[in-house]
C-alpha cells in the first residue's frame, strides 16, 4: 500500500511538471503577443510618416519661397511662408499634436564647400562667374501625442551656376564665327542638374543687357571639365575671334528657382 | 499474483498520466497559437501599405509632378494624377485619393481612384496616408504658398 502511494506521488509529479511547462508556454506566448502587437497600438508607422511628411513639406516650402524670392526680390517671403507652414502643419496633422518651430539661417554658413551669407534664410549671389541662389532653415518638431520633442533637421535648397568658358567656332566661307558659352548647373549636394532645356535659359545680348540673344542649345558631358555642360552657341558679329566676351546667362530650373551669372571670357578654339 | 496485478495498474496509470501531460502541453501550445500574430497577418498589411503610399506620394512630389497636378486642379490634372498613382502603385492595390484645402473643403472635382468603392467599405484593413503639398513653383508660374492636404486610402485587392 505504501509502495503504491509512492508510485502515485511520482505520477502526480509528472502532471505538475506538465502544468508548469504549460504555464511557461502561455507566459512566453503572452509576452511575445504583447511584443509583436505593441507597435500596432502605438501607430509607429503613422508617426514616421508624419515626421517624413513634415520634412518633405518643409523642403517644398523652402523651394517655393526661394523661387518667389529670386523672381520678386521679396526677402521676407521665407519667414512669412514658414510662419504659415507652422500653423498649417497643426491643422493638416490634427490629432498628433505636431508643434513646429524654426530658425532661419542668418550670417555666413558653409554650404557644399562654399561660404554663403544668408539674410532671413535666403541668399542671392548673382552676376558672378559662379553664382548662387540658396535657402536654409533649421526646424524643430514636437509630436506631443507620443512625447517626441526636439526632433531637429536642417533643410537646404540650392542652385548654383558656373560659367566655365567660351568656345570659338570659325565661320565657314563668308559666314560669321560662333561663340559657345558653356555653363554647368548644380543643385543640392553639388549634384549636376541634367534635365534643363532651351526654355530654361536666357542669354543676354553681349553689351546690351535686357535684350535676349538667340542661341543654339547643346548639352553633353565634358570629359576635360568632368562635368555635365550646357552650351549656348550664338553668332558673333564678325568673322574674327574677339579678344574677350562678356556673357550674362539666366536660368530658371524645374523648381522655378532663378539664378543669373555673368563672366568675362576669353574664347578658345573649339576642338 | 497480487504484485503482478498492482504492477499492471501502475503501468496503466503511467500511460494515462503521460496522455494527460501531453494533452496539457498541447492545449497550452494551441492556446498560445490562437493569439499569435504572424508576419503574414493582415494586421501588418495596413502599416506596409501606408509606407508604400507615402513613398509613392513623396516620389511624385520630388519629381515635381504632385504639386503640378494638385495646384493646377483641372480635370486633365486629376486624370493625370490618377494615371500616375495607378502606374506607381502595385497592380493589386486599390486607391482613393481626396485633396482638401486647409478648411477641409474637397478640392478635386472628380474622383481620383482605382477600384470599386465597395472594396474600401468591405475591407477590414484600410491604410490611410496624409501628405501635405505646401505650394507650387515652376518656370513661367508665380511661386505661391497654397497648401493642399492629400488623404490617400489604400486597400490590397
Amino acid at each position: 500500500m505504501r509502495l503504491r502511494l509512492v508510485r502515485n506521488k511520482q505520477g502526480q509529479f509528472i502532471i505538475i511538471a506538465a502544468l508548469l511547462i504549460a504555464i511557461m508556454i502561455i507566459s512566453a506566448g503572452a509576452v511575445m503577443f504583447s511584443a509583436v502587437t505593441y507597435f500596432t497600438h502605438e501607430r509607429w508607422e503613422e508617426y514616421v510618416v508624419v515626421i517624413d511628411g513634415v520634412e518633405e513639406g518643409t523642403a517644398r516650402v523652402l523651394e517655393v519661397s526661394l523661387a518667389n524670392y529670386t523672381l520678386t526680390g521679396n526677402s521676407n517671403i521665407l519667414k512669412t511662408n514658414l510662419d504659415s507652414w507652422r500653423q498649417d502643419v497643426k491643422k493638416a496633422y490634427s490629432g498628433f499634436g505636431t508643434i513646429l518651430n524654426y530658425s532661419l539661417a542668418t550670417g555666413s554658413y558653409s554650404v557644399y564647400g562654399m561660404s554663403l551669407n544668408y539674410v532671413l534664410g535666403l541668399n542671392r549671389t548673382w552676376n558672378q562667374p559662379i553664382s548662387y541662389s540658396a535657402a536654409n532653415a533649421t526646424v524643430s518638431l514636437n509630436i506631443t501625442s507620443v512625447g517626441l520633442t526636439g526632433y531637429r533637421f536642417s533643410s537646404t535648397v540650392f542652385l548654383k551656376m558656373n560659367i566655365t568658358d567660351a568656345l570659338w567656332y570659325k565661320g565657314q566661307g563668308n559666314n560669321n564665327g560662333q561663340i559657345g558659352i558653356r555653363v554647368v548647373m548644380y543643385k543640392e549636394g553639388n549634384a549636376f542638374i541634367t534635365n534643363l532645356q532651351t526654355g530654361n535659359f536666357v542669354l543676354f545680348q553681349i553689351g546690351s543687357p535686357g535684350v535676349n540673344k538667340t542661341f543654339s542649345f547643346y548639352r553633353y558631358y565634358e570629359e576635360t571639365l568632368s562635368a555635365f555642360v550646357y552650351e549656348l552657341r550664338y553668332e558673333h558679329s564678325s568673322k574674327n575671334k574677339p579678344a574677350s566676351v562678356i556673357a550674362t546667362v539666366g536660368v530658371v530650373d524645374a523648381r522655378g528657382i532663378k539664378v543669373t551669372g555673368k563672366a568675362t571670357l576669353i574664347p578658345v578654339d573649339a576642338p | 499474483m497480487r504484485l503482478g496485478f498492482v504492477g499492471d495498474r501502475r503501468g496503466q496509470m503511467r500511460v494515462i498520466e503521460a496522455i494527460m501531460a501531453i494533452l496539457i502541453v498541447v492545449v497550452a501550445v494551441v492556446f498560445v497559437d490562437l493569439f499569435a500574430v504572424t508576419p503574414v497577418s493582415p494586421r501588418y498589411e495596413s502599416g506596409e501599405l501606408e509606407k508604400v503610399g507615402f513613398n509613392v506620394l513623396r516620389d511624385l512630389d520630388e519629381e515635381g509632378l504632385l504639386a503640378r497636378f494638385v495646384c493646377n486642379a483641372s480635370s486633365v490634372a486629376w486624370a493625370n494624377l490618377t494615371s500616375a498613382l495607378a502606374a506607381s502603385l502595385p497592380t493589386d492595390v486599390y486607391f482613393n485619393l481626396t485633396v482638401y484645402d486647409l478648411t477641409g473643403v474637397v478640392v478635386n472635382s472628380q474622383s481620383i481612384s482605382y477600384g470599386a468603392s465597395r472594396v474600401f467599405s468591405d475591407s477590414a484593413y484600410v491604410a490611410s496616408v496624409t501628405y501635405v503639398v505646401p505650394g507650387y513653383s515652376a518656370p513661367g508660374y508665380q511661386a505661391v504658398y497654397r497648401p493642399r492636404v492629400l488623404v490617400l486610402q489604400l486597400v490590397r485587392g
